[in-house]
C-alpha cells in the first residue's frame, strides 16, 4: 500500500502530524482533547446532528463541526475558546428544554454523558419555563424500554441498528421537536434483541429491562470476563452488587469486541443466579438421587473408580470433557483420565475442526491463524458455512465492519441463504464441502449454474490478496486439507478462522480433551511426547488407542462401565437414549444444572460456573483471555477443585498422583511451559488483554482424519445456548427466542 | 494597717464579684433538662434518628436513588431499589427503595444525607434514644424509620431551610 | 393487494422512472393515500414489498411529510393557510370561520367525515391571499362570505371549478417598469402549449444550443450573471461548471419546484402558464453539463402544477425534444416529474436529494457539494425553477444582453411576488436592483392608503427592513449591505397597524413547523421560541424574555446543520432588534394592535 500522506495542523497550540483524511475529532483525542459530542461515534456514520463539538477554526466565518471537519495542513483548531464554550452552553441548553430532569431516577444517572457534559460545559441554571414536550414511557420489549423525553435524537441506536447489526429494527417517526425513535413494529421491537441500542444510548432513553431500577452504577463493582455463551470470547463486563450480577455490557470496551455484545453476552447472565442451579452433590442410593455431604460423594467417586479400574481394566473408563470449562480445567482433566486412570478415553462434543485445521496448516499455522481483531481489518473475506450472524455474533459483527468501514469484500459459499449475504459481493449457494472440493481440485458434485457461479466467485477471489477466511463445522478433515489448498494458492498470506460453539470449544481441543492427542496436539502415538507429559505427571503414559464420544457412548454398559462426565449433556447432545447409560456401573456428572444426563447419573457433583471461577478460555479464533470471578455461589465447587480433590482422594487408594497446582494461576504456569503454542505473556493476559495461540501439528498431516458425525455444530441462535438455554429467563423471556432458526433468518 | 484593709477590700470585692454571678442566674430559666421525667426540649434543628418522609398522598418520597447512601461519609446507609407497579406503587416516582436500612452504630449524624437528598425524603427527627444492649438493634430497617401514616401527632421534625 | 387498476398503471410508472427503486416510495406513498384516502397498515406493507424495504423504512419517511396521513380526512379536506401572507390578508379570520361553521378544529373531522380542516403552512398563493386547498384545488382571494358559499357548495355535492387562471396576480395589465422576460409568456390564451410556445420564440433557444459546444453555454450563462433564484443567489454558470467533465457516473439535472418560502409563489406561475420554458432549460441545462436525466421535484401541494407539467413533457417527447437523439442532434435527454409531500426542508438541496432516493428528507453534510457527489451520489446540477426558466432567453439573446437588464453582477429580471399590505398584490418582473419603494408603487401602493411599516424583502427567512430602510436596489448585493437577503424575491409588505410581534411569532411557528429535527439547535430552539413568542404575544410576557427571545436566535444563527436554522433566527433577530418598544408594549398586557381572539390557532 501507498505511504499514507501526513499532514501539519495546529489544535490549541499544539502541533500534530496525522495521516491525511483525519477528522479533527479525532486528532483532538490522540492529543488528549476533549471535544464533546453525542451523535459522533466512532465506526458509525457521520451526522453533525448534536453540534457539540463546534470549535473554532481561524480563517473560517464561523464554527465548526470537528466530526465532519477533514483536517487539511496548516489548519490552526481551537477548541476552548469563549465562543466554543458559549456554543457548548447554548447546545445544552437547548438540549435540556425538553429533557426531563429525572435525573435521580434515571438508570442511567452516574453514568449519562448528558449529565457529564451539563457538570462540565453547561450553564448552572435554566430559562426554560414552557411545557416540555412529553410522552409516557413505551416497553418496546422484555429488554428495551424507551424513555421519548430523556432521548436527545442522537441517532446513535438508529446507526447501530442499521449499519452495525444490519437489522435496521429503529427508526424515527414525526419531525421536528415531536421527532422520536420509533420501533420496527409499531409499538414494540422485533429484533435480534442485541441491546446494542441500550448502550450506546447517551442519556437514559433506552433503558434495559433486565437492569431498571435495580440499583445506580456507583454503587456496582465490575468484573469484566470472557462471556460464558458463543466460541468469540467477548469480553462481558458484570455489573455486581451483593454477590449478585445485576446487568453486563461492555461500555468499558474492555475487550476485542468493544462495543459489542449479543444478546446472550448481554442478558445471559442470569442462569448464574438460577433457583435450579444444583447446590450439594447427589449420590444415587437405592435408585433414588439423594443429597450428600462433598466428603461422602468424592469418596464414593472414588472408590467406584478405583473398584471399576481394578476389576476392568482403565479403558473401561471414558471420560467426557466439556465445552466451556477452563483450559486450566481441561488441561487437569486430560491428566485426571491419562495419568490417574491411565485411559486414552477422552473426548468433548466436538463443534469445530480445531485440529483438522491445525493438522492441514502444520508449520503455517502460526502466520495463517486469523485472530478476532484482524477479522475487522480484513480486505477480502470469505465464509464458508456456518450463520454468523446467528452462531457467531461478533464475527458478523466483524465482517460488518471491515465490508462497512473498511471497504472490504465479502464472499460467501452457504448451503443456506444466510443473513451476511446482504451485505455480500459475491454469494453462492452450494454445499460447502463440495464447493470446496470444486475450488481446490474441479471435482465436487454441484449443478452446472453453481460450477458457474463459484467460478465467478473463484475469479474474484484470485485477484484479492491476504484474504481471510471463515469457515464452520460443515467443513472438517479432509475438506479443511481441500480449504487450505485452495487458500495457498491464492495471493498473499491466507489466514483461517474456524467456527466452534461454545466458549471454549477451542481450548478443550487444544488442552487434548481428543482420544488421539495430548494437549497441544501431541500425539498419543508420539513416543518422546507420551514420555515428556508422563514424565510431568508422575506416571506412564498408556498407548491404548482411546475411543471417541460416539464410540464411548455407544459401548457404554458394554465395554465402557464407567462415565466421567464433565459439563456435557451427552444424552441431549449425542442423542444417546438415557438408559443405555443407566446401564454404566458409575456414571459421574460434573454440572451446574440438572441435566438429562444428571438425571441418569449415580453421582452429581455440582461446579461453579464461568463468571463463579478463575482460569483461561481459548476463544474460536485463538485468542487466549483470563476469567475473572464475578460472584460465589456457596456450596457449589469449582470443575478445577473438584478433580484435585478426586485426584488427592485416588492418589490415597494408590492410584496416580494428587495434583501439586492448588490454583488455576499454578496450572496456566504449566500450559504455558509445556503446551505447544500456549507460551504467551503473562503480562498482557493479566491485564485483560487477549494473547494469541497457535499450537501446531507437525507430524504427517494427511494422516489426520475424523469419523463423519464426530464433528456437528449445536446450531444454537442468539437466544439459545445449548444446556444452559432453559435456565437463561431473560433471554428466553423475548418474542423472537420462540422462533426456529430458519424462522429467524427469514424475518426481515 | 493598711495591707489589712487592702485585703479586706479585694475579699469583699472577689466575693461580691461572685455572689453577682449567682444573683444574676438565679432569675434566669434553667438549662437544666429534666430528662428522663420531662421530654427533652431540642432545638429546631436537631440532627436526630432520621425520619422516611411521605408525600401528601402517603406514598413514600424516596425514589431510592442512593445519593444518601452515596453522600454517607460513614457508609451506613444500605438500599436496595426495585420499581413501582400499577398494583404496587409504593413512590410516586419509577422506583422505590425495597430496603432502605440505617446502620446506626456506624452513623455520625451529620447531615450529608438530608442535604443530598433530590427529593427530601430523608430528614433528621428528633429522636435520639439509640441505646441498646444489642448491637444489632442499631439496625434500623425502613418501616423504622418511615414516618407513620396516617399522620400521628408527633414533634413535627425540623425543615431544613 | 389488490389496487385499483389505474393505480396499478402508476406504480408501474413510476417504477420505471428511477434508477433506484426506493425513488418511488413517497410518489406511491402520495398516489396510494389519495386513492384510499389514507395510509392503512396493509397498504405500507403492500408498498414496502413492492419496494424492497421493510415496513419501518416506510413508516419512518411518511412519518416525515405533513400531507402523508395514516388516519382517513374528510371527503373534502380544507387545508387553510395562515401564514404571513394570508395573516396580512385575514387568513385567521377565515380559518376561525371555517372552525366555527364547521364546529371542528385543527386536523379534526367533521362527525359525518364530509369535512376536514387543517390549519397549514404557505401553500404558495400569497399573492391571493388568504387562500385555502380544497384536497388539491387551490381557492384563492378568500373572505367569509365566499367561504360560505364555498363550504354550502362543497356540502350539495360538486366542489366549483377552481377559478382560472389559477395564480391570482400573476396575470395583470403590465407595468411599464416591467421587463418581461421569462414572464413574457404569461396570460397568453393556452399558453402551456407546445404549439403556442414555439409560436413565441419556443425551442428555438435549445436548436441554438445543441450547436455550441457544452463550454460555450456554461460560458454564456456565467457571462449573463445569472444568479441562482432560489434564494443563496449563487451564480448558476459557476454552479454548471463544477459539475466534472470526466466521469463514468450518470449526471442528473434537477430542477427545484418545492417552492415552499412564506411568501414565494413565482415558481407556480412559471410552470403553470409556460412549463416548455422550464423543460427547455432544464434541457440546455442538461447538454452543457452532460446530464442525460433530469427530475423537477415539485411540492406535493402543487398537484395541478404536476399534471400541467406532466402534460408538457409528454408533448415534448411526442414531438422529438425529449427522449432519444434530440432534434437529431445526438443529445439523449429523460425528465419527469417528482412529487413531494408537504416539507419545506425538503426545499434545501440536499434534502431535496435525499427526499427524491426516497428517504426523510435530512439534509446531508456538505462539503461534497452536489455538482460532484449529489443525488445516487452522482453529479448533480440542482437549480430553482425560475434560474432554469431564465435559461433559454439567456442563451437564445445572448449573456451580455441578459446582464444589461440588471445591475453588476446582478443580470437580468426578476419575478417579484408582491403580497401583503398591497393594494395589488401579484407578480412582477422587474429588473435586478429594482427601487424597493417603487416596487410597492407597481403594486399599487400600501393598501388603503396606510403607512409604510416594514418590509420582508425576499421570503420569511430574510431579515426585515424598516419603511426608513427601503429606499434601495432590489439585488444581492444591495440587500446584503442594508443587513437583508433577496432570498427568493417574496417582498411582504407591512402596513403600520401590523403588529410585529405576532409576525415573529407566526413566522417562528413556520420554522418550528418545518424543522426536520435533526440538529439541536434548531429542533429545540424554534420549539422553543414558538412557544415564547406564543405566549409573549399573548400577554404572557415577562421582560426578561426581550433579550432572551433575540439571544436564543442569535444562539441558533450559525450553528444549525443546514440554513433552516438561520432561516428561523435572522427575521427574529431583526424584529426584536428593530421593533423592540412593541415588545415592550405586549408587556403591559395584551396585543396593543389586535384583539386577543386572533390567536385561536391550533397546536
Amino acid at each position: 500500500m501507498a505511504e499514507q500522506k501526513q499532514i501539519r495542523l495546529k489544535i490549541d497550540d499544539r502541533e500534530v502530524t496525522v495521516p491525511a483524511g483525519t477528522l479533527v475529532i479525532e486528532v483532538a483525542k490522540r492529543l488528549g482533547i476533549e471535544v464533546p459530542s453525542f451523535c459522533y461515534y466512532p465506526g458509525l456514520s457521520l451526522q453533525a446532528a448534536c453540534r457539540m463539538c463546534l470549535v473554532e477554526v481561524e480563517k473560517a466565518p464561523k464554527l465548526q463541526t470537528a466530526c465532519t471537519l477533514v483536517a487539511v495542513d496548516g489548519m490552526v483548531v481551537h477548541t476552548n475558546t469563549e465562543p466554543v464554550r458559549k456554543a457548548r452552553r447554548d447546545m445544552l441548553e437547548f438540549l435540556l428544554t425538553n429533557h426531563p430532569l429525572d435525573c435521580p431516577v434515571c438508570d442511567k444517572g452516574g453514568e449519562c454523558e448528558l449529565q457529564d457534559m451539563t457538570f462540565r460545559y453547561g450553564a448552572d441554571s435554566s430559562r426554560f419555563v414552557e411545557l416540555k414536550v412529553h410522552q409516557p414511557e413505551e416497553k418496546w420489549s422484555e429488554l428495551v424500554y424507551f424513555d421519548m423525553p430523556r432521548c436527545i435524537l442522537c441517532f446513535r441506536c438508529v446507526r447501530i441498528c442499521d449499519e452495525g447489526m444490519d437489522v435496521k429494527a429503529l427508526g424515527v417517526g414525526s419531525r421536528g421537536v415531536y421527532s422520536a425513535i420509533i420501533p420496527n413494529r409499531g409499538d414494540h421491537l422485533e429484533c435480534e434483541e442485541c441491546g446494542m441500542c441500550i448502550d450506546i444510548c447517551p442519556v437514559g432513553a433506552l433503558t434495559s429491562g433486565t437492569y431498571r431500577y435495580k440499583t445506580r452504577p456507583w454503587e456496582m463493582k465490575y468484573v469484566a470476563t470472557p462471556c460464558a455463551h458463543c466460541s468469540n470470547g467477548c469480553k462481558t463486563t458484570l455489573s455486581v452488587r451483593n454477590n449478585q450480577i445485576l446487568r453486563a455490557n461492555n461500555r468499558d470496551l474492555s475487550g476485542f469486541n468493544r462495543e459489542f455484545l449479543c444478546a446472550k453476552g448481554r442478558f445471559g447472565f442470569d442462569f448464574v443466579s438460577h433457583e435450579a442451579r444444583l447446590k450439594f452433590p447427589l449420590v444415587r442410593e437405592n435408585g433414588a438421587q439423594k443429597p450428600a455431604s462433598w466428603e461422602q460423594a468424592v469418596r464414593i467417586v472414588a472408590e467406584r473408580l478405583k473398584a471399576i479400574r481394578d476389576r476392568y481394566g482403565p479403558e473401561a473408563i471414558g471420560v467426557l470433557g466439556s465445552n466451556r470449562t477452563t483450559n486450566e480445567e481441561n488441561y487437569l482433566l486430560n491428566r485426571f483420565a491419562r495419568a490417574t486412570l491411565g485411559t486414552n478415553n477422552v473426548d468433548h462434543h466436538r463443534t469445530a475442526d480445531y485440529a483438522g485445521l491445525a493438522a492441514a496448516l502444520g508449520e503455517e499455522a502460526p502466520r495463517a491463524m486469523l485472530r478476532m481483531e484482524e477479522l475487522r481489518e480484513a480486505k477480502a473475506i470469505l465464509v464458508i458455512g456456518n450463520e454468523p450472524s446467528y452462531q457467531n455474533p461478533l464475527v458478523a459483527w466483524q465482517i460488518r465492519w471491515a465490508v462497512r468501514n473498511g471497504g472490504a469484500r465479502l464472499y460467501i459459499i452457504n448451503a443456506q441463504p444466510i443473513k451476511l449475504r446482504r451485505r455480500a459481493t459475491c454469494f453462492v449457494q452450494a454445499d460447502e464441502a463440495e464447493a470446496l472440493r470444486h475450488l481446490a481440485s474441479g471435482g465436487g458434485q454441484l449443478s452446472a449454474e453453481t460450477r458457474h457461479a463459484l467460478q465467478e466467485l473463484e475469479t474474484e477471489i484470485r485477484k484479492e490478496s491476504d484474504v481471510a477466511i471463515v469457515f464452520g463445522a460443515e467443513l472438517y478433515a479432509k475438506a479443511i486439507g481441500d480449504l487450505v489448498d485452495f487458500g495457498r494458492q491464492l495471493n498473499g498470506q491466507t489466514r483461517y478462522m474456524a467456527l466452534g460453539d461454545y466458549a471454549n470449544s477451542r481450548g478443550a481441543s487444544d488442552m487434548g480433551l481428543l482420544p488421539e492427542f495430548l494437549p497441544g496436539y501431541e500425539r498419543v502415538s508420539d513416543a518422546a511426547a507420551r514420555e515428556r507429559f508422563g514424565r510431568l505427571w508422575g506416571t506412564e503414559l498408556s498407548v491404548v488407542a482411546g475411543l471417541d464420544a460416539r464410540a464411548m457412548l455407544n459401548e457404554a454398559g458394554e465395554k465402557i462401565k464407567a462415565l466421567y462426565v464433565v459439563g456435557s449433556n451427552p444424552v441431549k447432545t449425542f442423542e444417546v437414549p438415557a438408559e443405555k447409560l443407566a446401564r454404566l456401573e458409575l456414571l459421574v456428572v460434573q454440572e451446574i444444572f440438572p441435566t438429562e444426563t444428571t438425571a441418569v447419573a449415580d453421582v452429581v457433583l455440582p461446579a461453579a460456573s464461568a463468571y463463579e471461577k478463575e482460569g483461561t478460555f481459548t476463544n474460536t479464533a485463538g485468542d487466549l483471555q483470563m476469567l475473572r470471578k464475578a460472584v460465589d455461589l456457596p456450596g457449589v465447587r469449582s470443575d478445577f477443585d473438584i478433580l484435585r480433590i478426586l485426584a488427592h482422594q485416588l492418589a490415597r487408594l494408590g492410584l496416580g498422583q494428587p495434583f501439586a497446582a492448588r490454583t488455576p494461576e499454578e496450572v496456566l504456569e504449566e500450559i504455558r511451559q509445556h503446551v505447544r503454542g500456549y507460551a504467551v505473556s503473562l503480562a498482557n493476559l493479566l491485564a485483560g488483554g487477549a494473547e494469541p495461540v497457535h499450537p501446531v501439528l507437525e507430524a504427517d498431516p494427511k494422516a489426520y482424519d475424523v469419523p463423519v458425525g464426530a464433528i456437528f455444530s449445536s446450531r444454537d441462535t442468539l437466544f439459545s445456548s445449548g444446556s444452559l438455554t432453559r435456565y437463561l429467563k431473560m433471554v428466553r423471556s423475548v418474542n423472537e427466542a420462540r422462533l426456529s432458526y430458519e424462522e429467524l433468518r427469514n424475518a426481515k | 494597717m493598711s495591707a489589712a484593709l487592702y485585703e479586706l477590700k479585694t475579699a469583699v470585692g472577689a466575693l461580691l464579684k461572685g455572689f453577682a454571678v449567682t444573683f444574676r442566674n438565679l432569675w434566669r430559666k434553667p438549662v437544666t433538662e429534666h430528662y428522663p421525667d420531662a421530654p427533652v426540649n431540642f432545638m429546631p434543628r436537631y440532627r436526630g434518628i432520621h425520619v422516611l418522609q411521605r408525600d401528601e398522598n402517603g406514598l413514600e418520597k424516596c425514589v431510592a436513588c442512593f445519593l444518601c447512601a452515596a453522600a454517607c461519609p460513614a457508609q451506613c446507609i444500605y438500599i436496595e431499589a426495585a420499581e413501582n407497579t400499577a398494583e404496587n406503587r409504593i413512590s410516586a416516582g419509577e422506583r422505590y427503595a425495597r430496603v432502605y436500612n440505617i446502620d446506626y452504630s456506624r452513623c455520625i449524624f451529620c447531615g450529608y444525607c438530608v442535604e443530598s437528598c433530590p427529593t427530601d425524603a430523608i430528614t433528621h427527627g428528633h429522636g435520639f434514644e439509640l441505646a441498646t444492649y444489642d448491637v444489632t438493634a442499631l439496625l434500623y430497617r425502613k418501616e423504622k424509620l418511615l414516618e407513620p401514616w396516617p399522620p400521628q401527632k408527633t414533634s413535627a421534625p425540623a425543615p431544613l431551610a | 393487494m389488490e389496487l385499483p387498476a389505474q393505480l396499478e398503471a402508476r406504480f408501474a410508472e413510476l417504477l420505471r422512472r428511477y434508477p433506484r427503486k426506493r425513488s418511488a416510495l413517497v410518489p406511491m406513498l402520495l398516489f396510494a393515500q389519495d386513492q384510499f384516502g389514507y395510509l392503512s397498515d396493509a397498504l405500507i406493507e403492500e408498498i414496502a414489498r413492492r419496494l424492497d424495504l421493510n415496513v419501518l423504512q416506510v413508516t419512518e419517511t411518511l412519518a416525515y411529510y405533513s400531507m402523508l396521513r395514516r388516519e382517513p380526512a374528510g371527503k373534502y379536506h380544507l387545508q387553510i393557510c395562515t401564514n404571513v401572507s394570508c395573516m396580512l390578508r385575514g387568513g385567521y379570520r377565515i380559518l376561525e370561520h371555517c372552525q366555527r361553521r364547521l364546529g371542528i378544529g385543527h386536523k379534526q373531522k367533521t362527525p359525518d367525515g364530509r369535512f376536514s380542516l387543517e390549519e397549514v403552512e404557505c401553500i404558495g398563493a400569497c399573492t391571493g391571499a388568504p387562500a385555502l386547498q380544497v384536497n388539491y384545488d387551490y381557492y384563492e382571494n378568500m373572505t367569509p362570505e365566499r367561504l360560505d358559499i364555498l363550504l354550502e357548495t362543497l356540502a350539495q355535492g360538486a366542489p366549483p371549478p377552481p377559478p382560472v387562471p389559477h395564480t391570482s396576480g400573476a396575470v395583470h395589465p403590465r407595468h411599464p417598469d416591467e421587463v418581461p422576460v421569462i414572464s413574457r409568456r404569461f396570460g397568453i390564451p393556452d399558453s402551456r402549449t407546445l404549439r403556442v410556445y414555439r409560436e413565441h420564440d419556443g425551442y428555438r433557444a435549445l436548436e441554438k444550443a445543441l450547436g455550441m459546444k457544452p463550454e460555450e453555454i456554461i460560458e454564456e450563462v456565467k457571462k449573463s450573471n445569472l444568479r441562482g433564484r432560489g434564494g443563496a443567489g449563487f451564480p448558476a454558470g459557476v454552479k454548471w461548471s463544477f459539475v466534472p467533465k470526466d466521469t463514468d457516473k450518470p449526471k442528473y439535472v434537477i430542477a427545484n419546484a418545492d417552492e415552499s418560502e412564506p411568501g414565494t409563489c413565482k415558481d407556480r406561475p412559471l410552470m403553470e402558464f409556460d412549463p416548455h420554458q422550464l423543460i427547455e432549460g432544464m434541457l440546455i441545462a442538461g447538454f452543457a453539463v452532460g446530464a442525460h436525466q433530469g427530475y423537477i421535484y415539485i411540492r406535493g401541494e402543487y398537484r395541478y402544477v404536476m399534471n400541467i407539467l406532466d402534460e408538457a413533457i409528454a408533448e415534448a417527447y411526442a414531438a422529438g425534444l425529449l427522449g432519444k437523439n434530440i432534434l437529431g442532434s445526438g443529445f439523449d435527454f429523460d425528465l419527469c416529474t417528482h412529487t413531494g409531500a408537504g416539507a419545506y426542508e425538503c426545499g434545501e438541496e440536499s434534502a431535496l436529494m435525499e427526499s427524491l432516493e426516497g428517504k426523510r428528507g435530512y439534509p446531508r453534510i456538505r462539503p461534497p457539494f452536489p455538482a460532484l457527489v449529489g443525488l445516487y451520489g452522482c453529479p448533480t446540477v440542482i437549480n430553482n425553477v425560475e434560474t432554469l426558466s431564465s435559461v433559454p432567453a439567456v442563451i437564445l439573446h445572448g449573456g451580455e444582453w441578459y446582464a444589461s437588464l440588471g445591475t453588476p453582477k446582478n443580470g437580468g429580471t426578476r419575478l417579484f411576488a408582491i403580497s401583503g399590505h398591497v393594494n395589488r398584490p401579484g407578480i412582477y418582473e422587474l429588473p435586478m436592483g429594482y427601487n424597493l419603494l417603487k416596487m410597492i408603487d407597481v403594486a399599487g401602493g400600501v393598501a388603503n392608503g396606510k403607512k409604510l411599516k416594514a418590509v420582508i424583502p425576499g421570503g420569511s427567512s430574510t431579515p426585515l427592513l424598516k419603511a426608513e430602510e427601503c429606499d434601495l436596489a432590489m439585488d444581492f448585493d444591495s440587500l446584503a449591505r442594508a443587513g437583508s437577503m433577496l432570498g427568493s424575491g417574496a417582498v411582504i409588505v407591512l402596513d403600520e397597524e401590523t403588529c410585529m410581534v405576532d409576525v415573529a411569532r407566526r413566522i417562528m411557528r413556520f420554522y418550528a413547523h418545518e424543522s426536520c429535527g435533526w440538529c439541536i439547535p434548531c429542533r429545540e430552539g424554534t420549539a422553543w421560541l414558538r412557544q415564547m413568542l406564543d405566549r409573549f404575544h399573548a400577554g404572557g410576557g415577562r421582560s426578561e424574555d426581550i433579550p432572551l427571545i433575540g439571544e436564543l436566535s442569535q444562539n441558533m444563527l450559525g450553528r444549525t446543520f443546514c440554513p433552516l436554522g438561520d432561516a428561523a433566527a435572522m427575521p427574529t433577530i431583526s424584529i426584536v432588534r428593530k421593533w423592540r418598544h412593541e415588545f415592550e408594549e405586549h408587556l403591559k398586557g395584551r396585543c396593543p394592535y389586535k384583539p386577543a381572539e386572533v390567536l385561536a390557532g391550533a397546536d
